[in-house]
């Protein structure tokens, strides 16, 4: 039970900071909210939880749990100064009273909910560390520099055996980055004993924060409390990503909430111009690159959404100057190209069926796949409207990124022997779940997206 | 929140009983038009399933034995391929299309797995049809393949590729295609939990590709009728399209599909809690699917051994060394994830050994241990002198090089 306790505790501690300089950083505008700071704080809290280790890493100095709380609770005192210095805005009171139907859609949406955290975290705390990818390539770390106390270098098996330096470590997977296996080390600390299952509290909490972004930014975005409720049921009933959070250990639940959050405060900014909601997307998002290197293929898809909100006819310039050279790629380039960890090919492999296969007729992701594209055929007269382009044109970067990956490069195998289709899907799940709810949302009060849509340049008028 | 509120959803004009009978009067329809396209000519199957033991089969090739249990399939050729048959069944394929495999010991993973049978009316032709198999029982319906029907005889399982444990077939099955049994296979598969290990359905809904009408597309179809109706019901009395409806169809369809996710996850957490809850970490792994391979792994981490030194984990099976290197961590451990372009990686070569290595050898062909030389022999004779920590027949040893 202490150890329960214990691994609560370092959970609840990055969380606390984390919520602390969220709320310092939205203080005195209109997007400080509880919901938010709570989503975006375990994020920002386990990133600088993770920023802090290494940095006691590079200087050589073996983790110390003392100072590592020390830390974080500095961190948080902090913020929580720098929050007092900003006058807080009046919270606007809601003009429309909801409906008994509404409310019955949100207690059964936050129940539904519940009940299904409450069953994989009971899962998750009692079960050993499970799936391939979470002990080979993830937790060797994580026991590793549980040990060690610091970064041991992790290399390929070919190093390991060249150099002969018993200082030295490898696994399945030595390239990854080591953010997640940090977060285990971090709970690991806390806890008397290796245990397998403790250590997977990270993911719960993940998942907790998730659903907090989601219905916050929903909710900015115009949502009432109970579209927001059942948007995030629907998000957080995906199987796959339920999955991940239940088999915790692999870093794709991390990545997937991390680009989510980071695309959510992105279109956020696009909408409202404030400052340090583009910052809260860039922490989001060095997070996301800190996770897995998939992470800044994914960024990549984020940033065309930037530049299209700076200028849309630049973003749109931007989509097709990356159409045009993937083609060229295609006609000109080299059969191989190593890329990120991927062999770019020019010429296609056919995954469709084990795609469709697993969108479309197996249930890893609900009605998901059909819904997506009802909305876009349902409201494609508004996808480049000025308040969804910067969204729309992120979403096509990123179907453009699935279609590169799983038709043009080496991870087409991994789609066929289907280790790779829904994983990768998932680190796209939430920003594309976003997206339908601003399409919603967008189509219900045209007057709010209006009303929030940044003030376009001359060009874009 | 501060945000401006949105105008509320537009309730549904429809009545919330109407949506619910319209959501259920779809899905009998989707489903009823599922039975449709998997079914046979026939409404009842008389017998819904016919058994086929083990004691009506034959090891046609590969060696093996017949027990209570079963037949065993103990080894394979190479480059042959193992085949378990029935040569005296003779059944009408139009009515028995949906074939099961019963194992009492899975095959090893690595295998792959077919059908083959002959038919009545094509004497001398044996058929084929590769069975997609993961583990569990293997599953293969043949409804719609153009060469089962008619008189089929002499089924038969094949096994290719590398055997590596000996696998026991308990028995097969041939279930009926008529309307009731197929109907009641449809829901039947649904709700069948996925793997005894608690993990299945956590990962993925690949499990489905064996199902005979997958779920979620008969609720999408469903959502489609519904959604059908109450467009065709407001242009017929000239109305706007009732949108809130439509989203109420779509919603209950994702519940439906969502609830049933609920029911089989329940399933797998009380797996868990059964397994695993107020056990060590070690109890925990050995009631794991792999605890054969944790308890070889045990047997090295605690066995007498200097410790803080590297590990070399060899093993033919890439995934055995991996998984059993997993239970070694923190040490320094080493598996052969080396990447080849041609063909395997090159021998480990000796002189890339220490003093002080320590050198599992797990089913590793090829590699020896010299207990009169006190040496690990390599496959082309080279050698290095070591210590055995632990030896277990020529599958299992724990060295030190000197």
């Amino acid at each position: 039970m202490i150890d329960v306790l214990a691994a609560a505790a370092s959970v609840a501690l990055s969380w606390g900071a984390g919520v602390l300089v969220v709320r310092a950083l939205l203080r005195g505008t209109s997007d400080d909210a509880p919901p938010l700071a709570i989503g975006y704080g375990y994020l920002v809290g386990a990133f600088a939880t993770t920023l802090a280790m290494r940095a006691m890493a590079l200087a050589h100095v073996r983790w110390n749990l003392p100072v590592l709380v020390a830390i974080l609770v500095a961190l948080g005192a902090l913020a929580a100064w720098l929050a007092r210095k900003r006058p807080a805005l009046p919270r606007a009171q809601s003009h429309v009273k909801a409906t008994g139907i509404e409310r019955a859609a949100l207690a059964v949406a936050s129940l539904l909910i519940v009940v299904r955290l409450s069953g994989i975290a009971a899962d998750a705390m009692v079960s050993p560390l499970r799936g391939y990818d979470v002990w080979a390539h993830w937790a060797t770390k994580t026991r590793v520099w549980l040990e060690t106390g610091t970064l041991s270098p992790f290399v390929s098996a070919e190093t390991w055996l060249a150099r002969g330096d018993p200082s030295l470590y490898m696994d399945a997977n030595p390239g990854h980055p080591g953010t997640v296996p940090l977060l285990q080390v971090w709970t690991g600390l806390f806890l008397r004993d290796w245990s397998e299952s403790l250590i997977k509290l990270p993911w719960l909490a993940m998942a907790i924060a998730l659903a907090c972004a989601f219905y916050a930014q929903a909710r900015l975005a115009g949502a009432t409390a109970a579209v927001a409720a059942i948007a995030t049921w629907l998000v957080m009933s995906l199987p796959v990503l339920d999955g991940h959070i239940a088999s915790a250990g692999a870093a794709d639940l991390f990545l997937a909430a991390a680009l989510g959050m980071a695309a959510m405060a992105t279109w956020r900014w696009a909408r409202t111009r404030d400052r340090r909601m583009a910052m809260l997307a860039a922490i989001a998002a060095a997070a996301a690159a800190t996770i897995k290197v998939e992470g800044l293929i994914w960024l990549a898809a984020l940033l065309a959404g930037v530049v299209t909100a700076v200028n849309r006819r630049a973003g749109y310039a931007l989509a097709i100057v990356a159409v045009a050279a993937f083609a060229g790629y295609l006609i000109f380039g080299p059969e191989q190209y190593p890329l990120l960890g991927y062999v770019l090919l020019s010429r296609p492999v056919n995954v469709t069926g084990a795609l469709v296969d697993h969108v479309f007729v197996f249930d890893n992701w609900h009605l998901a796949g059909y819904v997506l594209i009802a909305l876009v055929a349902w409201r494609r007269r508004a996808l480049f409207a000025p308040a969804l382009a910067p969204a729309t044109i992120t979403v096509a970067a990123m179907v453009g990124v699935v279609v590169v990956v799983f038709y043009f490069s080496s991870a087409a195998g991994g789609v066929l022997d289907e280790t790779l289709v829904n994983r990768f899907l998932l680190h796209a799940a939430p920003t594309l779940a976003f997206y339908a709810l601003l399409l919603v949302v967008d189509a219900l009060a045209p007057s709010t997206a209006n009303a929030s849509a940044p003030a376009m340049k001359p060009a874009d008028a | 929140m501060s945000s401006v509120d949105a105008p509320s959803l537009s309730a549904p004009r429809l009545a919330g009983w109407t949506i619910v009978a319209i959501v259920a009067a779809a899905l009998v329809l989707a489903l009823a038009g599922a039975v449709a396209l998997n079914a046979g000519a026939h409404l009842r199957g008389t017998p819904q399933t016919i058994a086929v033991p083990a004691t009506a089969m034959t090891i046609a090739r590969g060696q093996g034995r017949a027990t209570d249990a079963g037949l065993w399939l103990d080894a394979i050729a190479p480059g042959d391929v193992g085949l378990l048959s029935a040569p005296g069944l003779v059944v009408d394929g139009d009515a028995y299309s949906r074939i099961t495999w019963r194992f009492g010991v899975e095959p090893p993973g690595g295998v792959d797995l077919a059908m083959t049978w002959g038919r009545r009316d094509r004497p001398g032709t044996v058929y084929s049809a590769p069975i997609d198999w993961t583990r569990g029982n293997a599953t293969i319906d043949l409804t719609r393949h153009p060469d089962w029907g008619g008189a089929v005889h002499g089924i038969g399982l094949a096994v290719r590729g590398r055997l590596s444990a000996p696998m026991l077939l308990a028995d097969a099955s041939l279930r009926s295609n008529a309307w009731d049994a197929t109907l009641a296979d449809i829901v039947d598969d649904w709700f069948a939990g996925t793997r005894a290990d608690g993990i299945g359905v956590m990962t993925s809904m690949r499990h489905e590709a064996s199902h005979v009408a997958p779920l979620l597309p008969i609720v999408a179809a469903a959502i489609a009728l519904g959604a059908a109706f109450v467009v065709w019901r407001n242009r017929r009395r000239r109305e706007n399209v009732d949108a809130g409806a439509i989203v109420a169809i779509v919603l209950a369809g994702w519940l439906v599909l969502d609830l049933r996710m609920q029911a089989l996850l329940w399933q797998q957490h009380a797996a868990s809690w059964s397994a695993f809850a107020g056990r060590t970490l070690d109890e925990k792994r050995a009631a794991e699917r792999d605890a054969p391979i944790f308890s070889v792994a045990r047997r090295i981490r605690d066995a007498e051994r200097p410790r803080g030194g590297r590990v070399l984990v060899l093993s033919d099976s890439s995934a055995l060394a991996t998984r059993i290197a997993w239970f070694l961590y923190p040490d320094n451990v080493w598996v052969d994830m080396r990447r080849s372009t041609v063909g395997p990686p090159p021998l480990l070569p000796p002189e890339a050994l220490r003093r002080g290595d320590q050198v599992v050898l797990v089913l590793k062909h090829g590699f020896a241990w010299d207990p009169a030389g006190g040496r690990l022999v390599w496959p082309d004779g080279r050698s290095r002198e070591a210590r055995a920590i632990l030896v277990d027949g020529p599958e299992l040893a724990l060295l030190e090089i000197r």
